[in-house]
């Protein structure tokens, strides 16, 4: 089998894995005679027609597998077909794409074989010729394996600029029925394993220029997995609902200081397995999670207040912000000219950067309606919500209006643009 | 460049200010008008290229992409030469400005120089607002540079060539490789954009050509050059090939977004990236790749070569679902419901639940042969016998012969026709069975008999009590011969008889044959407990009381279950008084898993009534059949319990169990003089009987609470 028939099959395997939606981290550039660097941002070097970005050569070192996880095309009662690039294989593809600007980096993931400190290796040896053989300073995203020896692990951490370590579906309950194989407490124990390297790596390079130096690389970054640790969930394959998912996230982002959770809605896959359901989740879920994700990193909410008790099921027709703001209107209207910033992040329609230029613009004159318009924020959405020196909500466009949600939501096409980019800026 | 002159200079305007177009130029004549103070509107900026506005930029672009190479100056867009600020101008607005004067529209001079006077001129902060219509002109501008400095990063491809094309470039060695890009950036910003080809490319040679201006890199200095034409750009590269393999296969055809794409990676730019030559015939295929994706039938999975297989020291069970044979099963039943996919999904797919469930607990071995009912139905996994520590948790059904489930291909296997064989194999299978066909006519001891002979030992049956034992109305027509002479004359046209219609005597009878019919059980030990499943209308009464008092007399020392169908009896304080009245009757609470929401739900309360046995029997939540007079009862249960579902369950089941194994510790066992081993333990019955569903939740709750097991064996 050669190198490009392998390069089929085991992208092939690799692409339902959304873990490694981006490629930005700290700035580092290669030694002589190395090649590479990695940015604060990572580029998007393609895009495929399904609208998501190519960043990196997203491959499995192998497909074949021990495990039998039905969610997953490769488990091991699955027909495919099967390949393995060997560790060179792998090498010799990441820099020949990467000197032609195809790509910014690798993202390498494994079937398990033989075991997980056996698979582990593998994944590593391919970073670390990279990196040593290589002097490639490029982005590099290793999946963990969660049983894996704790040196295999640290050895990861050290060459890779990010770890991730999936754990695809919200609770033990629904592992149990289609991942038999992994547990819960495993996968987070892993994670809260990788934290603390980085934890380490961090307080050794604080403290690296008092007295003597830190290991870091050779452009004087942490030498633990810079970029941090991401993971994957799968929406939609399970009962599981909008609360539990966010609920796990959060304590995701709290406990195991997670860079990024990341939400793929199911997607029926070719040899399908018994026990999922026949079709696909709706995109417009997944979208709705990325925008209650952001609105929990980013704006100050707590996840009971996105999906409180009642509310367990994120609204599918309005994004999570308007629906909170709909739920608590007493809360509105807010007055653009003088409410803190924490208040203006929770306007239904304004994003980070609109409300830093709210700021920023108010500190020199009053915020009216046409600096809104120049803003592009959605009016109809804002409008109902705010006070600005020229308006006052009226009529039925006040907060507490009982048509105002038919006003601010009306049934909106679904915007499939928003949807496909809300793993990148869930901006709501 | 004559045409520039031609035009008319705008009324008022006193200045023409003719630059080259670079950041630096614009910088030095601006400052030359500020200190003439020369108010904007009193400027017309140009620069002395043919170059003015974006369109014609981009006319001229493809033109010399072409190789319609003019002579005429470059569009160049230099660097900062130094830092050198005219007093009071923030470093925020050079940044600005650098960027802003690599855009391709000419109207940026005269942008700029609008806020520039601006900020000289009482507005030192007029950046902040970004709301002001002139900063926000310098925003947008400045935001397409940074896009099109943005987007030359990511698609610029790099080919390899073994010598240097360019001719005048002195330092490209002849014998090393150089990386050669061609591209047409939408605004002049070659030399903004290099820089991080020099710091990500450092140690190759690589050269940029475009229409407008070439960067060159021998691996120690950025040189810049005038555009060239497309012509002098490599063609082709071998990896390109594998480049394209790549991005087809990482391509889901599942979720084509032409639109989003577009947006990230407008058409310009296809024509220079060797991928998107696929875009076309991938998003055509698109739909066609789902619908093979989704209907790919299993193929034989290949097995893991032996230097890959598992090496751990666990025992790996080869695994294998079982193959489709939905073509022998009526469809109806492998049709998913309507209603609810997940609950009820098919006879197809719950049997794949069932075996999955049973290879995960490794109670089912690989198998070569293809025949679904050699893989489903190996013995052995049956839950039954009393485990080291004394736990006995039975799983079972509601009857083994509903009309669903004895079609072709749902659970017996070929070759199963007679009611003997079907018995003797669901009690391969599983170890205990509920019989629900007592409730409609009663057993006789030939019957009994037959069920004994044809179950192994350790194998229970739970008897539902006849329908007149607990005031259900009965069909006349279905009574047995002696219970038919029995009926008194002014009832005998009657088609359903109640209790109420018999005597006390005449009651007392059927009690009692149907006691005596289950001999043949009894003496085998086989027989659990008598299940009194009492109708809605039984309400907690005193009068219903009596009536379960005098159930316990009339069945002596048998074992019993008690299941309501009225929730009052469990509601508020009438619940513990009713708990207490079973306790003291000796009387097992049945526990209940049913569809909420009307009348007759019972909720599902947690409790035990009697020291060494319980009871949970399991209705599905099929709510819009439950009570719905429907012809066939099956659909009433025609539910297939999730995965979570009967997790929830596993757990309380878990619980029970040890309470129910804690009193025969603790509690002796003289209360039961008949006490058998049938009569112990977690009795669980599936009642949702429709086709393979009450199966195959009993086989995934089994494989559970083994699991359970196992985890607490290891910890």
């Amino acid at each position: 089998m050669d190198v490009r028939e392998k390069l089929e099959i085991l992208a092939d395997a690799a692409k339902y894995d959304a873990s490694c939606a981006s490629s930005g981290s700290k700035g580092r550039r290669a030694g002589p005679g190395g090649i590479g660097s990695t940015e604060g941002m990572g580029i998007c070097h393609s895009y495929t027609p399904d609208g998501r970005c190519v960043s990196l050569l997203k491959i499995l070192l192998t497909n074949w597998c021990i495990y039998d996880c039905s969610y997953c095309i490769n488990r091991r009662s699955s027909g495919v077909r099967r390949a393995r690039f060997t560790p060179a294989e792998v090498v010799w593809l990441t820099l020949e794409f990467y000197r032609r600007n195809y790509i910014e980096g690798l993202f390498l993931s494994s079937g398990i074989i033989r075991g997980p400190d056996y698979t582990m290796e593998q994944i590593v040896h391919v970073a670390r010729s990279l990196r040593r053989d290589h002097g490639f300073a490029g982005y590099i995203h290793l999946k963990l394996i969660p049983n894996a020896a704790p040196e295999l692990i640290a050895e990861a951490g050290r060459w890779a600029d990010r770890v991730s370590v999936n754990v695809e579906l919200p609770n033990q309950t629904d592992l149990d029925r289609l991942a038999p194989d992994k547990e819960l407490v495993q996968i987070r124990h892993s994670m809260q394993g990788v934290r603390a390297h980085i934890d380490e790596a961090k307080a050794e390079a604080a403290s690296a220029n008092k007295s003597v130096p830190a290991p870091t690389d050779s452009s004087g970054l942490p030498r633990f997995a810079p970029a941090g640790q991401s993971t994957q969930l799968i929406v939609g394959a399970t009962a599981a609902d909008d609360a539990d998912i966010l609920q796990l996230a959060s304590s995701l982002y709290g406990q195991e200081k997670l860079r990024r959770v990341y939400y793929s809605a199911f997607s029926p896959t070719p040899d399908a397995a018994p026990g999922l359901p026949p079709v696909a989740a709706p995109l417009v879920r997944e979208h709705r999670l990325y925008q209650a994700d952001w609105l929990m990193r980013f704006y100050g909410f707590h996840v009971d207040e996105i999906a409180p008790a009642n509310a367990r099921h994120l609204d599918l027709n309005i994004d999570p912000k308007l629906a909170w703001a709909l739920r608590n209107r007493a809360s509105f209207p807010v007055d653009l000219n003088r409410a803190p910033r924490e208040t203006l992040l929770r306007i239904p329609g304004l994003g980070v950067r609109s409300v830093d230029r709210i700021l920023s613009a108010r500190r020199w004159r009053r915020v009216r309606v046409e600096d809104l318009m120049r803003l592009r924020v959605p009016l109809t959405r804002v409008l109902p919500f705010v006070e600005t020196a020229d308006h006052v909500p009226r009529g039925q466009f006040t907060p507490d209006h009982a048509a105002l949600r038919a006003i601010v939501a009306p049934a909106n096409q679904l915007d499939m643009f928003a949807i496909a980019q809300s793993a990148l800026h869930g901006e709501v | 460049m004559s045409s520039l002159f031609d035009e008319v200079v705008p009324l008022g305007a006193e200045h023409v200010a003719l630059i080259e177009p670079t950041f630096e130029a614009w910088r030095l004549r601006a400052r030359e008008l500020l200190v003439q103070g020369v108010p904007p509107q009193q400027v017309v900026w140009r620069s002395n290229t043919a170059v003015q506005t974006q369109l014609e930029y981009n006319r001229v672009a493809s033109a010399r992409a072409r190789g319609e190479h003019r002579t005429d100056t470059a569009v160049l867009c230099l660097l900062p030469v130094r830092k050198h600020e005219i007093r009071g101008v923030p470093s925020s607005f050079v940044k600005l400005a650098e960027s802003v004067a690599c855009h391709a529209d000419d109207a940026r001079w005269g942008a700029l120089y609008q806020v520039l006077w601006r900020i000289t001129h009482g507005e030192a902060s007029l950046l902040d607002v970004v709301t002001d219509p002139d900063v926000h002109r310098l925003v947008m501008m400045d935001r397409a540079v940074r896009r099109a400095v943005h987007k030359m990063h990511a698609f610029v491809r790099f080919r390899a060539v073994e010598a240097p094309v360019l001719a005048g470039s002195t330092t490209l060695g002849a014998s090393q490789t150089t990386y050669i890009a061609w591209f047409e950036p939408a605004h002049p910003v070659v030399q903004r954009a290099s820089g991080l080809f020099v710091r990500r490319f450092a140690s190759m040679r690589w050269s940029i050509l475009t229409p407008i201006q070439c960067a060159h890199w021998d691996g120690t200095a950025l040189q810049f050059s005038p555009g060239v034409s497309r012509a002098v750009a490599p063609s082709d590269d071998a990896l390109e090939e594998l480049w394209r393999t790549y991005y087809a296969h990482i391509f889901n055809p599942a979720r084509v977004s032409i639109a989003t794409m577009q947006a990230e990676m407008p058409k310009s730019y296809w024509r220079n990236l060797p991928e998107a030559a696929l875009i076309d015939s991938l998003t055509r295929d698109a739909p066609a790749r789902v619908r093979r994706m989704l209907s790919q039938v299993d193929e034989q999975p290949a097995t893991l070569p032996v230097e890959m297989q598992s090496q751990v020291g666990e025992v790996s069970i080869p695994r294998r679902q079982p193959p489709v044979v939905a073509a022998q099963v009526t469809r109806d039943l492998d049709t998913p419901g309507a209603w609810d996919v997940v609950h009820d999904p098919g006879v197809t797919a719950a049997r794949n639940r069932a075996h999955a469930a049973q290879v995960q607990d490794g109670s089912v071995e690989a198998t070569t042969h293809d025949d679904v009912s050699t893989v489903v139905h190996l013995p052995q996994r049956a839950f039954a016998t009393a485990g080291a520590r004394g736990d006995v948790v039975r799983i079972g059904t509601a009857s083994w012969t509903d009309p669903t489930i004895l079609q072709r291909g749902v659970f017996y296997p070929d070759g199963v026709h007679t009611a003997e064989h079907r018995l003797r194999h669901y009690a391969s299978l599983y170890s205990l069975v509920e019989v629900d066909s007592t409730y409609y006519v009663p057993p006789t001891r030939a019957i009994a008999a037959a069920w004994c002979q044809n179950s192994p030992d350790n194998f229970v049956f739970d008897i539902k009590a006849f329908a007149l034992m607990t005031g259900h109305p009965a069909e006349t027509k279905r009574f047995p011969d002696w219970l038919r002479r029995l009926i008194p004359q002014s009832v005998r046209e009657k088609s359903r008889l109640y209790a109420n219609d018999l005597s006390a005597t005449v009651l007392d009878e059927v009690w009692a044959r149907f006691q005596s019919a289950l001999g043949p059980l009894r003496d085998a030990g086989k027989l659990g407990p008598i299940l009194l499943q009492y109708p809605r209308w039984f309400t907690p009464s005193r009068t219903s009381a009596d009536e379960l008092r005098l159930a316990r007399e009339r069945l002596g020392d048998q074992a019993a279950a008690v299941e309501f169908r009225n929730p009052e009896w469990v509601t508020g304080r009438i619940a513990e008084r009713t708990f207490a009245l079973l306790e003291k009757l000796n009387l097992t609470y049945v526990i209940v898993d049913a569809p909420q929401g009307t009348a007759s739900s019972m909720p599902p309360i947690v409790r035990t009534t009697t020291p060494h046995l319980a009871v949970v029997r399991l209705h599905g939540r099929r709510t819009d059949t439950w009570e719905a007079k429907h012809n066939v009862v099956s659909e009433r249960y025609r539910y297939l319990y999730d995965h979570s579902e009967l997790h929830d369950w596993a757990s309380t089941i878990d619980l029970v169990k040890r309470q129910v194994r804690d009193s025969w510790v603790t509690a002796p066992s003289v209360n039961f003089p008949d006490m058998a081993k049938a009569k112990q333990g977690v009795h669980v019955v599936f009642n949702n009987c429709h086709a393979n569903y009450g199966t195959t939740n009993a086989d995934e709750i089994t494989a559970l609470l083994r699991k359970f097991d196992r985890y607490r064996l290891r910890s």
